[in-house]
């Protein structure tokens, strides 16, 4: 029986998880994400490869939320992290893991994606029309110090 | 004497490698310094001793006054030489770029044309190229005219060629300002217009000294470790309003209405420049608008962020080495937020008594 498993995009994009946070950067743009709430929680079940219709159970079992309003939740947070690329949905077998989650029951708060995305700037948004006789870019007149 | 010598000319024909690029690179680099004349100076950075060479006279001291404090002492072979040349002043021309105008980046990587062994750069709209072969230990630098060098270029030199030379070290140019003793301090992280400058500054005449504004050496491994790279200071009008007594060391005042104010405290106060001191936190300036200076405990996650994004943005290739030496830094040192109020002197007693503090609780172990 195959079942759904979101996995980092490697190696375009790395992960580090933070006493608090979990940061992401994407390699190939330099965006970073910053994901808080509960986000630590879900980023746990995503490396242990627990199934994304079997997110809830695990979460429900370590929050008082109502399950829908946490399967509400998850499901925007990771549409978000699909929609950034920072992880991808595969499928795949094998036995669904155990629970991923320790710990008492917290407090659920909504996961959060932040994107710092001023690397965007980093595009070069003027492509090169005119080059000297070497080749070199021709300097514009107006872009002198 | 330049090492490369202007003999027979390899550049005969458009490079086929990043490596056959950097030979042709340094062959008109020789030539130009037979042209205009040859002059070299010797730097310990972070303990790498690098040798910048000039050819002419132009580039040498816009290239080498931020870096005077780090002059090397004694001889000793040196296992990075950097040439620098203009067109302009030499009367030599750069080897014909052997890449076409699409593969240049914002970052100023030169897509498709660096491999393991060789980087290259060009800085579009800044006019400035930049290669570095590993293999050869020879990276050069190259501006069609000095004149058109932009004024912060001045301020630090050698910043990516560094970035790309200690790139399998445990050191790593941040974009982070630095204060403390020789006991130990703390890195200022930030994005530009953070505050790190103004908190840097601040410190100035207090029991904490100056190892930076905007970008400092941090070395990660086997403990946080900050050296002074550069011995400038920069500052925008608002900022040089607010240190009314830093005017008369200002170097470019004439330029004050298109360049920040730069200051050189190796040349107005080297007392207060410190070569380097153990890193005990990461402090993440937050300008409040009210009064009074607080310090609080930051995460980790906020220090990264504040740290790692403007760091790489900056810096061109190696993105994920650098990273993960910045979230090792992050997660040794320890994490503050100063929410930095309007009475500046409260800042060096904020963070003399955050520095003071973690001294002594790293003495005790």
């Amino acid at each position: 029986m195959t079942r759904t498993v979101l996995r980092l995009n490697r190696p375009k994009v790395i992960c580090e998880v933070f006493e608090d946070e979990v940061v992401a950067i994407n390699l190939e743009t330099g965006t970073y994400f910053g994901m808080s709430g509960s986000a630590k929680e879900v980023w746990s079940l995503i490396e242990g490869e627990v199934p994304v219709n079997g997110m809830v159970a695990h979460l429900a079992l370590r929050y008082t939320k109502p399950p829908q309003e946490i399967a509400a939740d998850l499901e925007l947070f990771t549409n978000s992290l699909l929609a950034h690329g920072l992880v991808t949905a595969e499928q795949t077998g094998g036995s669904i893991p155990a629970a991923a989650l320790n710990g008492p029951v917290g407090s659920w708060q909504a996961p959060k994606l932040a994107v710092y995305d001023d690397m965007q700037d980093l595009l070069l948004l003027d492509p090169i029309h005119d080059v000297d006789e070497a080749g070199w870019p021709a300097r514009k007149p107006d872009a002198a110090p | 004497m330049a090492r490369a010598q202007a003999g027979r000319s390899p550049v005969t024909a458009r490079a086929a490698t990043p490596a056959e690029f950097v030979e042709q690179a340094e062959w008109c680099f020789a030539r130009a310094a037979k042209a205009a004349g040859f002059d070299q100076r010797t730097f310990d950075l972070g303990g790498h001793r690098i040798e910048m060479q000039f050819a002419g006279t132009k580039l040498l001291d816009p290239m080498t006054r931020a870096l005077a404090h780090c002059a090397a002492r004694g001889d000793g072979p040196a296992e990075l030489r950097v040439c620098f040349f203009d067109t302009e002043s030499t009367g030599t021309a750069m080897a014909p770029p052997a890449w076409s105008p699409d593969q240049y980046t914002g970052s100023g990587q030169i897509a498709g044309f660096c491999d393991d062994r060789v980087e290259t750069s060009y800085q579009v709209g800044w006019d400035v190229f930049q290669c570095l072969d590993r293999q050869r230990r020879v990276a050069l630098y190259w501006t069609p005219s000095w004149r058109l060098l932009p004024w912060w270029e001045v301020s630090f030199p050698l910043r990516v060629i560094l970035h790309w030379w200690l790139r399998d070290t445990e050191l790593q140019p941040v974009h982070a300002a630095a204060v403390g003793n020789a006991e130990g301090g703390v890195l200022i992280a930030g994005a530009c217009g953070a505050g790190k400058s103004t908190t840097a500054l601040s410190c100035l005449g207090s029991r904490l000294q100056y190892a930076g504004d905007d970008y400092t050496l941090a070395r990660v491994e086997p403990a946080p470790y900050v050296h002074c790279l550069y011995n400038t200071a920069k500052l925008d009008p608002q900022g040089l309003e607010r240190f009314p007594h830093l005017a008369a060391s200002v170097a470019n005042r004439g330029r004050l209405d298109r360049e920040k104010a730069m200051l050189f405290l190796h040349e107005s106060q080297p007392a207060a420049l410190i070569g380097g001191f153990p890193v005990r936190a990461v402090v993440v300036p937050e300008v409040t608008g009210r009064q009074d200076t607080a310090v609080e405990p930051a995460t980790q996650s906020l220090t990264m962020l504040a740290l790692a994004p403007t760091t790489t943005r900056h810096l061109p290739a190696a993105r994920a080495r650098t990273v993960a030496k910045l979230i090792r830094l992050t997660k040794s040192a320890g994490c503050y937020k100063l929410l930095a109020g309007t009475d500046l002197a409260q800042i060096p007693e904020a963070l003399t008594s955050l520095v003071e503090r973690l001294n002594r609780e790293a003495a005790s172990g």
